[in-house]
């Protein structure tokens, strides 16, 4: 057995090596660093030199063609990606630039964290802001601040941001990215409607055949779903979205907030606990537990296909559109647009699905938590960018009056009039957006450019007034449901959870794998014995693995928000 | 021999296998590029890894990651599930494709044994992602000719999800690692099969003796070595159970099933981005394997005098 030693470390080492990996994070590192210290020194020089002459945007200054790349947080964001769409290709005539949109080919979280731990980011990047990487991007120094680049190269674009945005949107008292879909405080009384929440809705050949009852309570719904599964056997009575607690939050699937703002009318509010200086976790509240137990008692009287538990949303929606539920959750806009349409297309207009009203437990309202959005992405600018000077100057551009019109309307004219002080898509195209929204979406892209989109009346009202016309139906929809919603701004509950990269998020993501785990047991138990014990023990290893730290981290950011909004 | 200076001895021998050590020369580059220097990067198992900061100046931990590893339910767990399934595999995916080779090692009829040997391991080129995709549509309780099939024949209830049931997924789990996997690990049995001496199975016809004492007296101990070979590759790879397959089949009602040592490094170290934990996990799990393998070798080192190194 000679050499014996050598083989073993050999072996030893073979066995090892399969999980390294990613080796590139150093040079990587070095080279981030190098374009900041030369920013730096510039920026020394311009000031010395001259204040930047400020005569109009400037974006005007240079419109040489210049593309730069960015990746879009959202793999199943096709339709945004930069092509030869009329709204994107005027956006380049105008200024030169072309956007190279990137999306993740599997999870966008592996494919983010692989970024970000190789060092190899692209020059932009539109990423939830209140992802936890946000704060790596920030604190890795891999980004640069909003206020740095636009004093350099865009003096005029800071006075053009709304103060309430800047204030609520700076880390240690700086911009490092600029809100998508940012609104004002005027968002919650024009434009179109807002629904919070997943609405839910009901076959109308199903409602009529059970004699159209009046459902306004769960009971109420119990029993329709009950004569739906008698009259409608092959039918599947009830369907939601999937659960996952890590992708959709703590209420496991998007359906459920109809169910639980109904048991829980005043859950946020009950969850701030200021005697005790801690925000609780919504699965201590007994109401949002109630939705989940009305969830079990439809499991138990063989209303709920457990599959629904471990179906991918693909195949909920495949199932949607062949209307093989009797009641079913869905995103108000795309049931209107997508789903009805195809379903009237193919089965038959009867089979078409029609709003449910709200649901009242204890003949109290629901209340749905209607925020105006503080944003959807943040577009943020990395040390990688080769010219960040031409994309802050392009943000400036797209930020501006002139750049919302033209990706959101594109040239007055040619693709829509000015009708009562409002825009007005011509009709072919306004036509083309409701019924063949496909083709409006890669031939237009009036909807996609998504970049800094933010609230301004003249076009929220247009597209009120347009959704009114076009669609009325989804318009009453919306406008049934709206009644329910309240104003959660001042309730100072954006981005409670604790930064995944402290010791609290550790205990965060471990109560969310706990929790995603204990509600498919919650729903199929087959008793309300078996109900209590799995949740009673689900309270009780929240409580070990230390779930009280990071409600008292959760009720500081709480105090934080209500700050920044200046409450 | 024993009188040539050890120096002499070892140039020598360098020089007798100069070709050999040529061709072995671009693979041992291969490894040193690929597998030894990125080795360097499990340093991150003892730091708290930022990338920013990098491999070198990321602050250090100790066993910091280990401590807490130990002290994780979930960690416990997953590697509980590990052993279970890599167990379970083992007892019952080991010994199938010695059965198979010498199942079809007695086929007269040679071309049908082509075919069957082609047949089977066909499966092993279909990829975890479809094989999981054909078992949720077969299985589904509505839908699948499988399930139908089970409920016909009494051994699965009409309402059964396999796919979404934590004590049906071993039995998946098993049984698909076999179906896909019998086929190919056959052919070095075959190979070492196709080896054996024929005048030996000559003799033994001479001596008469039927099928089945010529398959125990002459095939089996020369399948010896590379069964025992491959035994102890096995016991190694213990707590390496596959991960493809573990995260393609896992939803939320197997995901106390399916959580294995590799499904929990990828997701604490890619998706919840604490890159030291996850290496910190892998690393346990590459000791582990080796210190498994290397127990194996040595045991059956002295017990059956066969073994790796």
């Amino acid at each position: 057995m000679k050499g014996k030693g050598l083989k073993i470390s050999a072996l030893a080492i073979l066995a090892m090596s399969m999980l390294a990996g990613c080796g590139s994070g150093n040079n990587a590192n070095n080279n981030t660093n190098a374009p900041a210290e030369t920013a730096a020194a510039n920026n020394g020089n311009a000031q010395a030199s001259a204040p930047a002459e400020s005569n109009g945007p400037s974006w005007q200054k240079d419109t040489s063609p210049f593309t730069f790349t960015q990746y879009f947080y959202g793999n199943w964001a096709s339709n945004y990606l930069w092509k030869d769409q009329f709204a994107m290709k005027l956006a380049t005539q105008k200024t030169g630039v072309t956007i190279d949109r990137k999306l993740a080919t599997g999870s966008d979280d592996d494919y983010l964290n692989t970024m970000i731990a190789s060092g190899d980011l692209p020059d932009t990047i539109m990423l939830d802001w209140n992802n936890p990487a946000v704060t790596k991007l920030i604190k890795n120094g891999m980004v640069y601040s909003m206020d740095e680049l636009m004093e350099k190269y865009a003096p005029d674009f800071k006075a053009q941001l709304d103060p309430d945005m800047v204030k609520y949107h700076s880390i240690d008292g700086k911009l490092w990215y600029l809100p998508n879909l940012y609104e004002t405080a005027d968002r919650l009384t024009s434009g179109v409607p807002i629904t919070p929440i997943r609405p839910w809705f009901i076959r109308s050949d199903i409602y009529a055949a059970i004699g159209s009852p009046a459902i306004q309570t769960p009971d109420d719904l119990e029993n329709a779903l009950k004569l739906a599964k008698e009259k409608f056997p092959d039918v599947s009575p009830v369907g939601v979205e999937f659960f996952d607690v890590a992708k959709n939050g703590f209420h496991g699937s998007n359906s459920m907030d109809y169910l639980i703002y109904s048991f829980s009318p005043h859950l946020l509010e009950e969850r701030v606990k200021d005697d005790q200086q801690i925000v609780e976790y919504p699965m201590r509240n007994k109401g949002f537990i109630d939705a989940f137990r009305f969830l079990n008692k439809l499991s138990l009287e063989g209303l709920f296909d457990p599959q629904l538990l471990i179906y991918k949303q693909e195949q909920y929606e495949e199932k949607l559109y062949g209307a093989q539920y009797a009641v079913a959750s869905q995103f108000m806009n795309n049931m209107y647009t997508q789903y009805n349409p195809k379903i009237e297309s193919t089965l038959g207009k009867e089979q078409a699905y029609t709003i449910l009203d709200g649901l009242k437990v204890n003949g109290q309202d629901p209340r749905y938590p209607a925020s105006r959005l503080m944003g959807w992405q943040g577009l943020f600018i990395t040390k990688n960018a080769k010219n960040p000077e031409r994309i802050i100057q392009f943000a400036e551009y797209a930020w501006s009056d002139e750049g919302q019109m033209d990706m959101r309307y594109g040239t007055e004219g040619e693709t829509y009039d000015m009708v009562d002080g409002l825009p007005k898509y011509k009709q072919d195209i306004l036509d083309m957006s409701v019924k063949d929204n496909a083709t409006f979406n890669s031939k237009y892209g009036f909807n996609d450019s998504t970049l800094l989109f933010r609230a301004g009346k003249l076009w929220d009202d247009a597209s009120a007034r347009d959704l009114k016309e076009s669609q009325p139906v989804q318009y009453e929809a919306m406008k049934m449901l709206e009644k329910y919603n309240f104003d959660n701004y001042s309730l100072g509950m954006e981005n409670l959870e604790p930064d995944g990269a402290t010791a609290e998020g550790t205990i965060n993501a471990k109560v969310k794998d706990l929790w995603n785990k204990t509600i498919p047991k919650l729903i199929l138990s087959k008793s309300d014995a078996e109900f209590d014990s799995a949740y009673n023990e689900f309270v009780k290893q929240m409580d070990q693995v230390g779930a009280e730290k990071v409600e008292k981290v959760m009720y500081q950011r709480h105090l934080e928000d209500l700050k920044k909004k200046g409450l | 021999m024993s009188s040539i200076p050890a120096k002499h001895r070892l140039r020598n021998r360098i020089w007798q296998q100069r070709y050999l050590l040529i061709l072995t020369l671009p693979v041992v580059l291969w490894m040193i590029v690929f597998n030894y220097i990125p080795m360097y990067g499990l340093i991150i198992a003892f730091q708290e890894y930022t990338p920013f900061q990098g491999f070198i100046h990321s602050p250090w931990l100790g066993f910091g990651n280990f401590r807490e590893l130990f002290a994780d339910p979930t960690f416990r767990d997953s590697l509980y599930n590990t052993f279970k399934i890599s167990i379970a595999k083992l007892v019952f995916g080991f010994p199938a494709p010695i059965i198979l080779a010498l199942l079809l090692n007695e086929l007269v009829f040679k071309r049908f044994k082509r075919i069957v040997q082609s047949l089977t391991y066909l499966p092993y080129f279909v990829s975890w992602v479809l094989v999981v995709g054909f078992m949720y549509t077969l299985l589904d309780p509505d839908t699948g000719v499988i399930s139908k099939l089970l409920v016909n024949l009494g051994i699965i209830g009409s309402d059964t999800m396999l796919m979404g049931d934590s004590h049906s997924f071993l039995v998946l789990v098993v049984f698909t690692e076999i179906w896909k996997n019998i086929g190919w690990n056959s052919i070095i049995y075959l190979a070492a099969i196709a080896g054996i001496d024929p005048q030996l199975y000559e003799a033994a016809v001479v001596d008469g003796a039927n099928r089945f004492r010529r398959v125990w007296h002459i095939t089996l101990p020369a399948l010896k070595p590379t069964i025992i070979i491959l035994l102890i590759l096995s016991i190694g790879g213990l707590v390496n159970s596959n991960f493809d397959q573990m995260f393609m089949m896992q939803n939320s009602l197997t995901q106390d099933a399916a959580n294995v040592l590799s499904v929990y490094s990828y997701k604490m170290g890619l998706v919840a981005g604490r890159f030291s934990y996850g290496t910190a996990i892998g690393l346990f799990q590459s000791i582990v394997a080796f210190v498994l393998m290397y127990i194996a070798n040595f045991t059956s080192n002295k017990i059956t005098k066969e073994s790796l190194f």
